[in-house]
């Protein structure tokens, strides 16, 4: 076995014991999206429905229109959190320690997105699975072709969190980055509402709103579900993720 | 695919066998395409459109002024068209649109139903009365009171009874089928307006009432009543027009009217099983001849919402011309 298997098996490790003995975070991770799907989408359930838009063939439940929203949300959190977790890695020391390790710095960082876009995964189908007892509409089938996609998106999340982590140094400036981040990417987004809702209030939140690099993620997950592809938006995320992977080592600073 | 197969010759030999595999399976199971195609009147648009089973346009079959209620000939198959704002009634070839017999005389022309072989009931919505016409000489031949804004017109399953709801009025008429004579007068809740019958029970809906009334369609008494609460949607939402029963008349779909919703009801215990969403101001239904698929018009988002029964799913909703009114499967 070539030594970058080992270093992965335990990042890996490191990164699902780190998920498992955390209950609590898991707990939040699923409590969060579920909170916005079986109480927000309740109040907001007779508000959609009034007009059709791609992937959607025909009229959509609220509850149904929010789910690759709530995918997004659960991996951008877990994105995030992760990249918090490098922080404290970074600020605690035992990156460094990481750092021995016999592979290179960028696939050490490789390694630990991967490890953290398993776990939002993992987290993303525990949180489908709830919905689904709770009877939401999700299409099963979907639910296997839309995998890949979102573990892309739970990827690119972590790198997007991973940058920040490598600008912002002290936990204190990265809790307040992660105010400044999650809530506008959520809130800015076609993740909780569709844009043309939002275009009807504000065309510069549209715009804002249709720039949001989260937007596109969801809305990737969105087609997938429902077994159509945007071909030059999963290319973006793709080339997007492949060349910020490449840039990483160059930012991520192990002993800032 | 080198890696996979060896060589060429393998992967065509696979090709070869998954192409006779699917050939057995297409001689096994072949597929059961039923062929069929809709008209639906659109009373904004003034035209009949004819669509696809699965929703496409196709082309206009006649051009009217506000066409409502439709038809099917049994025999001929050919299409019967109330032309409301023209005061008539069309009769066209669902295929070709050819107009065959125009019958002119009728007070807002709503609803039709046929009576036997040669003549038709139509319900004039301006004049409180329904109209009785003999298709083989044009002539109306007699014109029974009715409340005002008849529209819904059903015959008791023995064709003894004639049922005709007074929307305005809040009754439904009993007409004897054999002498035209009025037998009873039916009280309903606000506003009635389609109808339906299941062996020897009658459901009428009763649009402001948010419910359908059930009645003994011989004793005409009232058996039972169902009442609408999908979640979310206030009581003067609720506002059930049409419906229709499966052909093994175990299950009864309502639209919902301004709910947006259409009901799935179990005829045997009366209970809602489901509530579909579907487009704005469901009124119109139609069954797909196989009875797989619900066909829902949505009179003010002017499209049509296709609803798999089999999953009990809405699978598209397709455009229609304006304000969609009524829909018939034609040229099966």
């Amino acid at each position: 076995m070539p030594k970058s298997y080992y270093a992965f098996r335990a990042i890996i490790d490191r990164e699902f014991a780190r998920f498992i003995q955390q209950r609590t975070r898991l707990l939040s991770a699923l409590v969060r999206p579920l909170f916005w799907l079986l109480v927000f989408a309740a109040g907001f359930k007779s508000t959609l429905g009034i007009a059709i838009q791609a992937p959607y063939a025909t009229y959509t439940p609220y509850d149904v229109y929010i789910i690759p929203g709530l995918i997004g949300m659960v991996c951008l959190f877990n994105g995030m959190q992760s990249s918090l977790a490098m922080a404290y890695d970074r600020e605690a020391g035992s990156m460094k320690v990481l750092m021995t390790a016999p592979i290179s710095r960028r696939q050490l960082l490789v390694f630990k997105l991967l490890a953290a876009a398993s776990v939002s995964t993992i987290q993303a189908y525990l949180m489908l699975l709830i919905a689904l007892l709770f009877g939401v509409d999700i299409p099963l089938n979907g639910l296997l072709v839309a995998l890949p996609i979102i573990f892309i998106v739970a990827y690119a999340l972590a790198l997007i969190g991973l940058l920040l982590a490598s600008t912002v140094t002290g936990m204190e400036n990265f809790s307040g980055v992660m105010n400044f981040v999650i809530f506008p990417a959520l809130f800015l987004s076609s993740s909780l509402y569709p844009l043309w809702q939002l275009e009807e209030s504000s065309e510069l939140l549209y715009w804002i709103s249709l720039s949001n690099p989260f937007t596109h993620l969801v809305e990737s997950i969105r087609f997938a579900l429902y077994l159509q592809f945007q071909p030059w938006v999963l290319g973006g995320i793709l080339s997007g993720a492949v060349l910020l992977s490449y840039l990483a080592p160059v930012v991520y600073k192990p002993n800032a | 695919m080198r890696m996979l197969f060896g060589d060429q010759s393998l992967l065509s030999r696979f090709i070869s066998v998954i192409k006779v595999a699917l050939a057995v399976i297409t001689i096994l199971f072949p597929s059961q395409a039923v062929s069929y195609q809709l008209a639906i009147s659109n009373e904004r648009s003034d035209e009949v459109l004819l669509h696809d089973a699965e929703g496409r346009v196709l082309r206009q079959l006649l051009s009217c002024k506000r066409p409502r209620g439709m038809l099917v000939e049994p025999v001929n198959q050919d299409l019967w068209v109330a032309c409301s704002d023209e005061d008539a009634i069309v009769r066209i070839d669902p295929e070709s649109g050819e107009v065959k017999q125009r019958i002119a005389g009728f007070s807002g022309a709503t609803n039709l139903a046929l009576l036997g072989s040669e003549q038709l009931i139509v319900s004039n919505e301006g004049a409180a009365s329904v109209s009785l016409v003999d298709t083989t000489t044009n002539v109306i031949v007699s014109q029974l009171p009715t409340g005002n804004e008849p529209d819904g017109i059903v015959y008791s399953a023995d064709h003894k009874r004639i049922f005709v709801a007074s929307e305005n009025a809040g009754v439904v008429h009993v007409f004897s089928s054999e002498d035209f004579h009025q037998e009873a007068l039916l009280l309903t809740n606000l506003r009635p307006r389609r109808m339906a019958i299941n062996k020897d029970e009658l459901w009428v809906s009763s649009e402001m009432g948010s419910r359908v009334e059930i009645f003994n369609a011989a004793s005409l008494q009232k058996m039972d009543r169902i009442i609408f609460s999908p979640r979310g949607f206030r009581s003067e939402q609720l506002t059930p027009v049409d419906l229709i029963f499966s052909s093994d008349g175990l299950t009864a779909y309502v639209a919902l009217g301004a709910a947006n919703h259409v009901a799935i009801v179990d005829v045997v215990t009366r209970e809602v099983e489901k509530y579909i969403l579907v487009g704005s101001r469901a009124w119109g239904l139609e069954l797909s001849p196989d009875g797989t698929r619900l066909y829902v018009l949505n009179g003010l988002s002017d499209d049509m919402t296709i609803i798999d029964l089999e999953s009990r799913r809405p699978i598209a909703s397709e455009r229609t011309g304006l304000v969609p009114h009524a829909v018939e499967v034609v040229n099966r």
